[in-house]
């Protein structure tokens, strides 16, 4: 019985852990989202708009090239990782660092 | 301390060369004045080296033909990793950099998968291949442009891959000194020039006792035997067997130590023959 009791009370506080865990990372990226106008103003924008539009480019190219193929939709997630990967050096640093 | 393994063994490489130089000193042989007159120094040294040496300079050819080859065939993969290994050269990138780089490109080998699998699996194992030659009919900017991108998804994880690899391999053999012609020469530490004496027959005079003037002046100098060797040191009956003042190998208090013990080590197997220590 107490076994029970002790396995019921563990699950509950693993799903509160659980669901704090979530909530933070909600948080963090409602944080990130908010922030994020703040830090291209504050970072180079210019830069990051021209990185932007080469992506854009590219990506209309590929599926210029290869319309139809699986190619296609594997080559325009390629882009959008390097875009992600290589804007981050083109914002400002959040406020708390 | 010098330790003469086997003093009547030589290299027969050395041996060789020994020979050989005498008899150009002596009477120059046909061979001899044709690599003098033609400048191949290595064609006086006998039809045998010369066979392996082709040989061996053959296989390295058909080697290197097949990797070309194989190169241009897969000529996306090359591009993608030849590109990736320059900027990693030339910005001295670690290799782990470009694992990372890998890594990250394979979201997009993963969505091509999720793309060619609606096809069937048997296209997505033939895709990459036909993709891949069918711009070889008509080379144009535009087809070779399209070939690459077609296989783009996989070729470039492919590629960085390959050339962090290769780029990890290529700092490691650097870093240790295991590759180029020096690598397989030994450390002028371990290994002493040839012997001139070590060429004349061994000696008929019985190998004698460890510790009398006979043995340290046919062996060199020693170190400084122990004080009160043991009686009961085994005599080495074979040259190679050489009495090495060892450590002492007792766990006991110092008091109840007993005097330094001999070891005696067979270095015939350990160091080459010829070698000195």
């Amino acid at each position: 019985m107490s076994g029970r009791g002790d396995r019921d009370r563990l699950r509950a506080d693993a799903g509160a852990s659980l669901a704090a865990g979530a909530e933070v990372e909600t948080v963090r990226v409602g944080q990130f989202v908010w922030r994020l106008p703040g830090r291209i103003r504050r970072g180079r924008p210019l830069r990051l708009l021209a990185r932007a539009l080469a992506a854009s480019l590219l990506a209309l190219a590929a599926l210029h090239l290869v319309p139809g193929q699986p190619a296609a939709p594997a080559l325009v997630t390629g882009l959008i990782t390097w875009f992600v990967l290589t804007a981050r050096a083109d914002l400002a640093p959040p406020p708390e660092r | 301390m010098t330790v003469q393994t086997r003093p009547g063994n030589v290299q027969p490489a050395e041996a060789g060369r020994a020979d050989i130089g005498d008899a150009a000193a002596e009477v120059p042989s046909w061979r001899s004045v044709l690599s003098r007159l033609i400048g191949c120094p290595w064609l006086r040294r006998g039809r045998s080296w010369l066979i392996g040496r082709l040989l061996r300079e053959r296989s390295r050819l058909a080697a290197g033909l097949l990797m070309a080859v194989a190169a241009v065939a897969a000529w996306p993969l090359t591009v993608v990793a030849g590109l990736a290994y320059a900027v990693a050269w030339r910005r001295g990138w670690p290799a782990a950099r470009l694992g990372r780089l890998a890594g990250w490109a394979l979201p997009m080998a993963v969505v091509w998968i999720a793309a060619e699998s609606a096809r069937g699996w048997r296209a997505m194992t033939l895709d990459p291949v036909r993709d891949g030659a069918s711009g070889w009919p008509h080379l144009t900017a535009m087809t070779v442009a399209r070939t690459f991108l077609l296989v783009a998804p996989v070729t470039i994880p492919t590629g960085l891959a390959m050339a962090a690899l290769v780029w990890a391999w290529r700092i490691h053999t650097l870093t240790t000194g295991t590759y180029g012609q020096q690598a397989v020469q030994p450390s002028p530490v371990t290994a002493s020039p040839p012997n001139p004496t070590a060429a004349l027959p061994p000696s008929p005079v019985a190998p004698a006792v460890p510790g009398t003037p006979t043995a340290l002046a046919a062996r060199g100098p020693v170190l400084p035997a122990p004080a009160d060797p043991a009686p009961t040191d085994p005599a080495p009956t074979d040259p190679a067997r050489v009495v090495l003042p060892g450590p002492r190998l007792s766990c006991e208090p110092e008091s109840a130590m007993p005097e330094p013990v001999l070891a005696v080590s067979d270095l015939a197997g350990v160091v080459g023959p010829g070698v000195r220590l």
